[in-house]
């Protein structure tokens, strides 16, 4: 197990190497120009020549990797071009944030979710079942930000129970993880009712039933421990998925998140804070698929690694 | 696998079919828009700007006075466009991508994996907007940006399929025998490929939908006047208590679509891949 | 089973989102009223559409930012309520004959947040700093006129221009030439971003970037101490959210209301819903360099070919006034030249003048979310060309890569017609006229980006810049705005006005038509 760790580990610092190279050169690659969007419409040539200076990017594409790739690795990721700020602090300040609003998300996602798949799948064909698989398939159907403003509408401008938005108190995050946890939730709970369904039918579940135990404990004992994996999977890629979902329930809460930073970055052609921010993710991205293969292995004694 | 035996699956499954109808729907709408379409899509009326739903304009007007419905019929046009083709593109890089990788192993699969790393490594959304800053904000590019994006998806989904097909016997006979690869691949393997790919790319129809819808939102979708339906929902929500109907609209047709989309492809995957049954 | 009930609840919600089509959704009711506690606050709470990046006044070119740091720095002068140029740290100035020496008396009793004194030093060390290449200074043109500074005594200071430049007290006034204090930036070099330290009546206690800025009273404040103890700003870049924040009482006062609001929110009870003019001109930029837009009947019959009264009116419900001049009445020394009436007829005779009966195909480049409304203005005015048969083909581009589009030069242009809007700073008609309409200064060297040349303008406007008499500036200025607009180097579009929606028991909110919205004297009446 530990040499598959360090194996995975050691293969993902060629990937975040791509990563930080293609995100070097797309960036780069976008028309427009920090300089010029910094000093806005009344800005003349002269003056912004002098900012291109200043920020280095008058210097030849190669001379900036090279340059990019040293503080990189003393572990400078440069000043932000709009805010003049540490990338590090910039982006610091914002990814508990998401990390906060992701994992809610992905709580709730993954309670509701395996909940009535579990329900669905044992009462098959019931009318919770119905409804359960009806509401999931609604959600995954509806634009996120559509969701995030109806929900907002309704709840806080309407009823005035909850804050519009912004972000400081548990009831803050309450409308923005529903909203991102929508289309999760109802990956997971198809995914779960179908992976017990098919757990069900197997034989070894047939044999426990027969031993004379009770349901719930053939559920939760031996169904639900093999439906497990598959699901793993589904909290696993989802992860992904849900980080692009940030950015839209971001936008719509006014949640002060990376996902916010990142498209307000990548407008402003804000190059250190892009590049820091994606290196960010991706390793978060590389950590999260391996804690899920290792999860794999603890559930499923089938699986080796070695 | 042919069409008459997906059919025949198909049939017995009423949800599906109620998913095929309502997708059916939608691209006879996209087809015959100029003649369903009561009015110009693109013709103002300044003066009855975001007028409500009446039986002259059943969906309402908009923010410059067009009708709303006109727009939603072309803007099935537009949804399909954009479902084809960046599926297209997702398809025609990722398949064989996805094949080759998973057929030959060894460096070409190291490679192939790795480069599919790094583009998973960025959240697909981030990915389209980077890519669509790069190439310029316009429908095509929207349609190219999502369309890359997927790419990783069908270049993992075929080129597990392929690790499995290609351990069969028949493949093995094949190779015996001396065929090129190549040969064994268009043969062989793509033709079983087939069903999982069908059934990916109709949920990905909805998924691209549902993202360009996303660009749109953040201001990085269809150039104006174009009726995307995302676009339309965006440019609504400015004023979305004043004049709901302007977002109502598109946002039904959106999610009315995409759940169509959803049903039949869950159909189609319970028809042709039994073992994904969901 | 399950495929069935699935299906029935299908057809339930498919059929009942169909029925719904007949009746609008309800509208939402206008119950929320903001909770006003009993006891009188002294906290404030702002919602900007996007976050300040950067609190060093020397260093900022976006109205936000400015908001903010007028608060915590001071100027040497500053403008009234009428645009006449009054002291702030100055208390007295002398200009010299000749236009190139100011000398500025300055206030005695002004400290910094930090303990430093203000004084002649500190002046002579910000003037140097704003002309340090190597200091980032994004709007160089409000001071490059400036060459040196030298301490004439502790509270006298005089500062030499390279050239005479009238505007120059006007440029003084500006956020970004702000005084900060010359310890702070000893200690915090490029971090006094985040730690300014200036002689204003609030000073920054706390910044959480995209989340909010703080500021509190500064207890030395030499000015009248003002009555709100704390403001907060937060940014919030959704439109619909920061109404939605109002309306649900988490914020105390919102900037930017998009226009269509304006009706419904002025009906909420609670909430004081403010339009005021604003300096910021849009209007759509002409290549005149292209055939047929060479031709100047063409430009005309572009400008007789919409209906601006219509735009400002539905587009903007109102908020916005239609051109009548390259200036505005703000603006110094603004003169009413037009308006183009709305024509169509004659624009199309003045086309089929030019040789055009049957009209001709445009590319109209535009920015969208970056002013009111204007991918929805791009849709019109091409709505209205198509009427009197110019064929034009809309292209929406993201705001980084058309700045980069429009400045090119004029060997590698590609533009046609493009939609922009000005904001100066100031409310001096140079800002507006000398970077915008001076043949020399056509991209890259300035924002002259339609190209537009004519001599005599240009002679109009360099006498305008360089003779400090204000009846000869006046005299140069108006035969300017007349020449520019008989040339219709831009589609004249209108002036935006900028709406302030704040709860109502909160008095003392000053507006300025350069898009500031200042606290200094605001006050809550329960």
């Amino acid at each position: 197990m530990t040499n598959y760790v360090i194996k995975r580990l050691l293969l993902a610092v060629p990937v975040l190497f791509g990563v930080v190279i293609l995100v070097f050169f797309m960036v780069r690659l976008t028309p427009g120009d920090p300089a010029v969007i910094m000093a806005g419409e009344q800005a003349s040539e002269a003056e912004i020549e002098l900012i291109r200076v200043q920020l280095k990017l008058d210097q030849p594409l190669h001379i900036q990797l090279g340059l990019f790739l040293e503080n990189l690795i003393q572990g400078d990721l440069g000043r932000s071009t709009r805010s003049r700020a540490p990338v590090t602090s910039e982006i610091m300040t914002r990814f508990p944030n998401t990390l906060i609003l992701m994992l809610t998300a992905m709580a709730i996602a993954t309670l509701v979710g395996v909940t009535t798949g579990v329900i669905s799948a044992v009462k098959q064909y019931s009318f919770f079942d119905a409804a359960a698989m009806f509401v999931a398939l609604i959600g995954i159907s509806m634009p996120v930000f559509w969701l995030g403003l109806l929900l907002m509408l309704y709840f806080s401008v309407n009823l005035g129970l909850l804050p519009a938005a912004g972000s400081g108190t548990w009831k803050h995050l309450i409308l923005p993880s529903i909203a991102l946890a929508t289309v999760p939730t109802a990956i997971i709970s198809r995914m779960t009712r179908s992976s017990v369904l098919e757990v069900l039918r197997q034989d070894y579940i047939r044999t426990a039933r027969s031993k004379g135990l009770r349901e719930n404990a053939v559920i939760i004992q031996h169904a639900l421990k093999n439906a497990i994996i598959p699901v793993i999977t589904v909290v696993g890629l989802q992860a992904g998925t849900l980080m692009g979902g940030a950015v839209l329930t971001e936008s719509v809460f006014n949640w002060p998140g990376l996902g916010r930073l990142m498209v307000d970055s990548i407008l402003a052609r804000d190059y250190p804070v892009v590049q820091g921010a994606v290196l960010l993710l991706a390793v978060v991205f590389i950590f999260v698929n391996l804690l899920v293969d290792i999860l794999y292995a603890l559930f499923d004694p089938r699986i080796r690694y070695d | 696998m042919t069409f008459k035996t997906i059919w025949r699956q198909l049939r017995r499954n009423k949800l599906a079919l109620f998913g095929l109808a309502i997708v059916v729907t939608f691209i006879l709408m996209a087809i015959f828009a100029p003649w369903i379409a009561p009015d110009d899509p693109f013709d103002q009326n300044l003066r009855q700007s975001v007028e409500a739903p009446s039986s002259e304009n059943p969906f309402g007007r908009d923010e410059l006075g067009r009708d709303i419905l006109s727009r939603v019929i072309y803007g099935s046009r537009i949804s399909l466009t954009i479902g084809l083709i960046s599926v297209g593109i997702g398809v025609a890089v990722g398949v064989p991508l996805g094949a080759i990788s998973g057929y030959f192993g060894g460096i070409v699969d190291l490679l192939v994996q790795r480069l599919m790393d790094i583009m998973l490594a960025f959240p697909a959304m981030l990915l389209a907007i980077v890519l669509v800053s790069i190439l310029g904000k316009n429908l095509t590019n929207a349609m190219i940006a999502i369309g890359i994006v997927s790419i990783p998806m069908y270049a993992r989904l075929v080129r597990s399929s392929t690790l499995s097909i290609k351990e069969n016997d028949f493949v093995q006979a094949s190779k015996a025998v001396g065929r090129k690869d190549m040969g064994i691949i268009t043969a062989h393997i793509l033709p079983n490929l087939l069903s999982p790919i069908i059934v990916q790319s109709t949920l990905q129809v909805a998924s691209a939908i549902l993202w360009a819808a996303g660009l749109g939102f953040l201001g990085l979708g269809a150039q104006a006047p174009i009726p995307e339906w995302g676009a339309m929902l965006a440019s609504g929500r400015d004023f979305i208590r004043h004049a709901p109907h302007v977002v109502f609209f598109p946002g039904l047709a959106i999610m009315i679509t995409v759940f169509g989309l959803n049903l039949l492809g869950d159909g189609l995957r319970d028809a042709l891949d039994p073992r994904m049954k969901l | 089973m399950l495929k069935k009930w699935i299906l029935v609840l299908s057809l339930v919600l498919v059929l009942g989102l169909l029925a719904g089509c007949d009746e609008p959704a309800p509208d939402v009711p206008d119950d929320a009223d903001p909770d006003v506690p009993a006891d009188v606050r002294d906290t404030l709470i702002v919602a900007q559409g996007t976050d300040v990046e950067d609190l060093d006044p020397h260093g900022i070119a976006s109205t936000p930012a400015a908001i903010v740091t007028e608060h915590i720095f001071d100027t040497l002068v500053t403008h009234d309520d009428d645009f006449n140029i009054v002291p702030r740290l100055a208390t007295d100035w002398e200009i010299s004959d000749d236009g190139l020496e100011y000398i500025f008396e300055l206030r005695d009793d002004v400290v910094f947040t930090d303990g430093t004194p203000f004084n002649a030093e500190v002046v002579k060390f910000n003037i140097e700093r704003l002309l340090d290449p190597e200091t980032q200074v994004l709007l160089r043109s409000y001071i490059n006129m400036a060459d040196t500074a030298e301490v004439i005594d502790e509270h006298t200071v005089k500062i030499n221009l390279k050239y005479p430049h009238a505007p120059f007290l006007s440029r003084l006034t500006a956020a970004s030439n702000a005084m900060v204090s010359p310890a702070a930036v000893e200690q915090y070099g490029e971090d006094l971003s985040r730690n300014p330290i200036g002689t204003g009546a609030y000073m920054l206690s706390d910044w959480v970037p995209g989340t909010e800025l703080v500021l509190e009273r500064n207890p030395d404040y030499w000015g009248p101490a003002p009555e709100i103890s704390t403001i907060i700003f937060r940014p919030v870049p959704e439109d619909s959210t920061r109404l939605a924040m109002l309306e649900a009482g988490d914020v105390d006062v919102i900037v930017r209301v998009p226009p269509l609001e304006y009706d419904r929110l002025s009906g909420v009870d609670g909430l004081n819903v403010v339009m005021a003019p604003s300096t910021r001109a849009i209007y759509v930029g002409i290549n005149v360099t292209v055939d047929p837009l060479d031709d100047v009947r063409v430009r005309q019959a572009l400008n007789h070919a919409i209906d601006k009264e219509e735009i400002v009116e539905v587009i903007l419900s109102g908020a916005g006034r239609p051109l009548d001049s390259p200036l505005l009445p703000e603006m110094f020394p603004y003169r009413q030249v037009g308006p183009y009436e709305f024509d169509p007829e004659k624009a199309r005779e003045l086309l089929a003048e030019a040789g055009y009966p049957d009209g001709f195909d445009l590319t109209f480049h535009h920015p969208e979310g970056r002013y009111l409304m204007d991918r929805r203005i791009a849709e019109a005015i091409q709505g209205y060309l198509g009427d009197v048969g110019v064929n034009v083909t809309l292209e929406t581009m993201e705001w980084a890569a058309y700045l980069a589009f429009i400045r090119k030069p004029i060997e590698e242009t590609e533009t046609n017609i493009f939609l922009l809007g000005w904001g100066p700073w100031i409310f001096d008609g140079d800002q507006m006229l000398y970077p915008m309409f001076l043949s020399e200064q056509a991209p890259p060297a300035g924002s002259n980006y339609g190209f537009y040349e004519n001599p005599l303008v240009d002679e109009y406007l360099i006498e305008g810049t360089s003779t400090t008499d204000p009846d000869e500036r006046t005299a140069a200025y108006g035969s300017a705005q007349e020449l520019i607009w008989e040339d219709a180097p831009w589609i004249f579009l209108h002036s935006e006005e900028q709406i302030v929606a704040m709860n109502d028991a909160l008095g003392g909110v000053r507006i300025l038509p350069i898009e500031q919205v200042l606290f200094h004297e605001a006050y809550w009446t329960r």
